[in-house]
């Protein structure tokens, strides 16, 4: 697939069975499926407004039952982005993310500029096994976001992605193409209500 | 006359003849074994460590380890080997030269210096009191005899000198008795710290090789790849081992599981399920309970196969066959295909359908499709030869698509692809009839199903008596 250089590439990890595909999915289309079908890869695009202009925000949303090292390096290092997803319900599925992360460390060397979220999924659900404290935990240790998520509630969903696009400190972008302009017009209304004060 | 007449060595003031019978024993004793130890040194004494370690042979060994590792690219799992080992007999070779240091300085010498100075000491103390005693004797016997009277002073002189000089070696002789006496404890005490030393070093070189040993195993058995062929002919079954332990326990406590091939397990189960299956020595109770690490484990082996299952060689056979839009057409070609794999890989991969079939068939409980099968299995059992990354990431996820194309069918229309019988069902009644049956086969594993509930188990009677790697 020909990448367009203005492509912003967030990629979805997480051990199978977590939720990458139906977070991905209720942030693209708003629908959630109760159906229990396994990812192979699928990448959803998005125009978002970046730096005055407009980009595709290309979500990649991997598999998680049979990742080849060697694709998961390419899908790291093309990555510009990092949804670290695990469910609330199964401690193994954070566990499964440390090499991951471990991969991305390594590909991309100083990950403090590189947006990373840790996702914790399924929070409606009741028999948890990962507490709030110990994703929040983890975040800190590998000094990345954190966020808990239902894709099933529609809970933190567009927050998730808007937060993992704010964290990036070298563009400037937003979910909402309109958003961008609404707040050129709320602070050109300031200045105005500015400029009636004075 | 004085007191001098009844000199004697009973005056000591403690049991000295039998002490004194102790040195020369002792002596000789630090003399021999000091030599002997000496000789089973490996390091040269009096050396440095650094210097010591560096002329041991096993020094020697590991630098030309890392002189021969050289040669290998850095793939090869000889390389990858040798570099640890090469470690591993330098760390062994530190701890050796450490512990010959410890021996040296804490037995070697103290022997030494008991054999060649302090014992030596007392023993020519001794000879030297055997001598004045003598000469004490020989002098009051010609003392005795009369003569002038000058010449009588004279004699008793003699003797009172000699008396003098034997009262004098007889304190110096008595006072060592007595110290090696004292010491005696302390001398014994270097034997036992010579062992003490050894059981320290072996058991900081066998700690340290445990750990490291099961390291370089786990990143050889992850890395290197042993081709199907090899276990098979090693072992002379037609199934490969891991394929056939895994099934058995997934038989026995997998099939209902949601999710299984999808959902990760603990990897330290997996990779330990994968030690015991390299070694041959699974205990199915233990992973039985984790059927998802006995998933997890099977899809590994599948995927560290050097070859696919289903071979490279027919990677776009297969994907050209699933492509065909009549059914019958595509399955007719299937099996063309099945007969060109090579009879190993036909086997293990029957035998793999035919298990996956089955657990399909419980697809209301574990969910999971001929087709989810696919998704979650498929790469591991086709996929494309590696040209280079980035040719690989592009075909990796277009071929991932196309393998479950290829799969799902391979699961859904399994019993008509393979005619073997390999899971046999029958009722618990006619035991008798299905083993001579599945015998003639060749086959290893039994399933029986209660016709009532539908729900599966094993005859683990008849995987005992016919699966050659149990016991009878």
């Amino acid at each position: 697939m020909p990448e367009q250089s203005n492509d912003y590439r967030v990629v979805v990890f997480g051990a199978g069975g977590v939720g990458k595909s139906s977070l991905v999915l209720r942030f693209v289309k708003g629908t959630f499926r109760d159906t229990y079908i396994p990812t192979v890869e699928d990448t959803y695009r998005q125009v978002i407004s970046c730096d005055k202009s407009v980009c595709t925000l290309q979500i990649t949303d991997t598999t998680g039952s049979h990742q080849f090292p060697a694709m998961q390096r390419l899908s790291i290092s093309k990555g510009h982005a990092f949804i670290l997803v695990y469910s609330i319900t199964s401690k193994q599925s954070l566990e499964e993310l440390k090499p991951i992360y471990q991969q991305v460390l390594a590909i991309k060397g100083n990950v403090e500029a590189i947006p990373i979220m840790l996702v914790g999924n399924k929070s409606d659900e009741t028999q948890r096994e990962v507490e709030t404290k110990d994703g929040e935990a983890q975040a800190n240790q590998w000094k990345c976001a954190f966020m808990e998520t239902s894709a099933k509630t529609n809970h933190n969903v567009t927050e998730l992605f808007q937060e993992l696009l704010n964290l990036d400190k070298k563009r400037n972008m937003s979910l909402n193409i309109d958003g961008k302009r609404s707040g050129k017009q709320s602070r050109a209304e300031r200045l105005k209500g500015k400029c009636s004060v004075m | 006359i004085n007191c001098c007449s009844t000199a004697s060595i009973s005056g000591f003031a403690f049991d000295s003849i039998q002490v004194e019978q102790r040195v020369e024993p002792a002596k000789r004793a630090a003399q021999i074994l000091h030599k002997k130890l000496l000789s089973c040194m490996q390091s040269q004494p009096g050396l440095e460590a650094e210097r010591r370690m560096k002329k041991l042979p096993l020094m020697l060994l590991s630098i030309s380890m890392a002189e021969s590792l050289k040669d290998f690219d850095a793939e090869s799992s000889i390389r990858r080997v040798l570099e640890m080992c090469c470690f591993m007999e330098k760390m062994l070779a530190n701890m050796l030269a450490d512990f010959e240091m410890k021996v040296e300085k804490e037995v070697l010498e103290p022997l030494n210096k008991l054999s060649e100075d302090d014992l030596p000491e007392i023993l020519k103390n001794k000879k030297q009191f055997a001598k004045l005693t003598t000469d004490w004797s020989n002098a009051r016997i010609s003392q005795t005899s009369t003569g002038p009277q000058a010449k009588q002073d004279g004699l008793r002189e003699e003797v009172e000198e000699a008396w003098r000089k034997l009262e004098s070696i007889k304190d110096q002789y008595s006072a060592d008795l007595y110290h090696f006496a004292t010491k005696e404890d302390d001398y014994a005490n270097y034997f036992i710290r010579l062992l003490e030393l050894q059981a320290e070093y072996h058991k900081q070189s066998h700690e340290f090789l445990d750990r490291n040993i099961n390291e370089l195993k786990e990143s050889h058995s992850q890395k290197g790849e042993k081709p199907l062929l090899s276990h098979l002919s090693q072992s002379e079954q037609e199934i490969a081992t891991p394929i056939q332990e895994c099934i058995y326990m997934l038989l026995r406590t997998g099939m209902k599981e949601e999710g299984l091939f999808r959902l990760a397990a603990a990897a330290s189960v997996v990779k330990r399920l994968k030690t015991c299956l390299d070694q041959g020595t699974v205990d199915h109770s233990e992973f039985s309970i984790d059927p998802h690490a006995v998933a997890g484990a099977l899809k590994c082996y599948l995927r560290e196969l050097p070859e696919p299952l289903m071979t490279s060689e027919l990677y776009n056979d297969w994907f050209k066959a699933a492509g065909e839009k009549e059914l019958t057409e595509k399955l007719q070609q299937f099996r063309v295909l099945l007969k060109k794999l090579p009879p190993e890989n036909y086997n293990n991969l029957r035998y793999l359908v035919q298990f996956l079939s089955l657990l399909s068939e419980q697809q209301a409980v574990n969910k999971m499709t001929p087709s989810n099968i696919a998704i979650v299995l498929g790469p591991n059992l086709l996929w494309p030869r590696a040209e280079g990354e980035a040719a690989l990431f592009d075909m990796a996820s277009a071929s991932s698509v196309q393998v479950v194309m290829v799969i799902e069918p391979l699961i859904q229309y399994s019993s008509s692809l393979f005619p073997e019988e390999s899971f046999t069902y029958t009722s618990t009644h006619t035991h008798a009839h299905t083993h001579t049956h599945t015998h003639t086969q060749n086959i290893v594993l039994f399933c029986t199903r209660d016709t009532k509930t539908s729900s599966l188990c094993i005859n683990i009677l008849f995987i005992h008596f016919l699966n050659p790697l149990y016991p009878h």
